[in-house]
């Protein structure tokens, strides 16, 4: 039960009445969960930049649902506590397979962190275009943009894991440093330093290749 | 650049270990796997994003409204899967019917009807949920005498 209302089943206790295939079970998880799933449905195909409609997402929140009760996906969660934010995951992708399945469309080619290292830097938000030297332009603009994506991410590569995770979530994804503390369980200051210093070292790269 | 088509390969972990690490619930080896992946890899980066939030703002009850009617439909699967499994048993009881039947009309072919229909039977009682329901309750029963009849045993 949940310990904060007697009345209301566990996340445990539902997902295992799913399985074992328990209509209430259903109804009561397809209620508590169909919000996050939707959010997160809508979310990945904002953020992928795919055209779409109410009804794509209507789709696709039926498909997980399908997955989950006659695909049995449920019994292959192993952490119940973090059920939604698993649901959320399921979602994404079934998005995506959605898009790639019906639509013919593929994820985005490449999400680009390299125009956001200027970004929510310190106070001064300029994409990579706009602190690459002005004079050129056309091809030669375009020679600079690759060879400086290139110089940042053999730097990026060349950070940490953890760093490099911490700084493409704020960078990349926009989180909070606290939330980035909070997801990878390390305390706030540990990952305000490790962003700070890695855009700094992204930074010296960036201008050590003399392309800025 | 990463490809994010071509980066979903071999070896991403699945969501559930993903929700697992974002958890804290693997031991550190595993852990220290999956970091090294997913620093590599943007669509499990992007999976890593998505399941933080998704579980931070339900538990915050901060999501906008889904609507009835995706949720009706979506409840609706479980009743669909149950009529879908009652029409097949009804159709494995049917052929048993007509297997046994056959087997008194034609009785040239008497043993063969009547494999069939023990055949059709079997299917039916394997897949039929009431049927199951009560064998289960029925062994039940009789355990619960077998050791009822035990427990008077020790008594005398």
């Amino acid at each position: 039960m949940d310990p904060s209302d007697p009345v209301k089943p566990s996340a445990g206790e539902l997902i295992q009445g799913c399985i074992k295939k328990d209509k209430r079970s259903w109804d009561i998880f397809v209620e508590r969960y169909s919000k996050v799933i939707y959010w997160a449905i809508r979310d990945r195909l904002k953020r992928f930049g795919y055209d779409f409609e109410d009804e794509d997402i209507n789709d696709i929140h039926q498909d997980v649902f399908i997955a989950l009760w006659a695909g049995n996906k449920l019994a292959q969660l192993k952490d119940s506590d973090k059920v939604a934010g698993w649901l959320a995951m399921i979602a994404g992708n079934a998005a995506i397979d959605y898009f790639r399945r019906m639509k013919r469309q593929s994820p985005p080619n490449s999400i680009s962190i390299y125009e956001e290292i200027y970004k929510n830097g310190d106070g001064e938000a300029r994409t990579l275009e706009e602190v690459l030297p002005s004079k050129a332009a056309g091809p030669d603009k375009e020679a600079q943009l690759s060879a400086a994506r290139e110089v940042l991410k053999s730097a990026i590569g060349s950070l940490k894991p953890k760093e490099r995770i911490a700084v493409e979530l704020n960078l990349l994804h926009g989180m909070k440093h606290s939330e980035i503390a909070d997801a990878l369980k390390l305390p706030v200051n540990t990952v305000s330093t490790t962003i700070a210093r890695a855009k700094k070292y992204l930074k010296e790269k960036l201008e050590g290749s003399r392309l800025l | 650049m990463t490809k994010l088509h071509e980066a979903k390969a071999v070896g991403c972990p699945d969501e559930a270990a993903l929700a697992a690490f974002l958890g804290g619930k693997l031991k550190e080896a595993e852990s220290r796997s999956i970091e090294e992946h997913v620093a590599g890899c943007p669509l499990c980066l992007e999976n890593v994003r998505a399941g933080y939030l998704g579980e931070r703002l339900y538990n915050e009850k901060d999501l906008p409204g889904s609507n009835t009617e995706i949720i009706r439909k979506a409840k609706g699967i479980a009743k669909m899967d149950s009529r879908k499994k009652r029409i097949q048993a009804g159709l494995w009881l049917a052929a048993t019917i007509a297997a046994f039947t056959l087997s008194f009309i034609v009785p040239k072919y008497f043993a063969q009807f009547l494999v069939a229909a023990l055949i059709l039977g079997f299917k039916w009682v394997s897949e039929s949920e009431s049927v199951r329901t009560l064998i289960v309750a029925m062994d039940a029963k009789r355990r619960h005498e077998n050791k009822e009849e035990e427990i008077s045993k020790w008594r005398r």
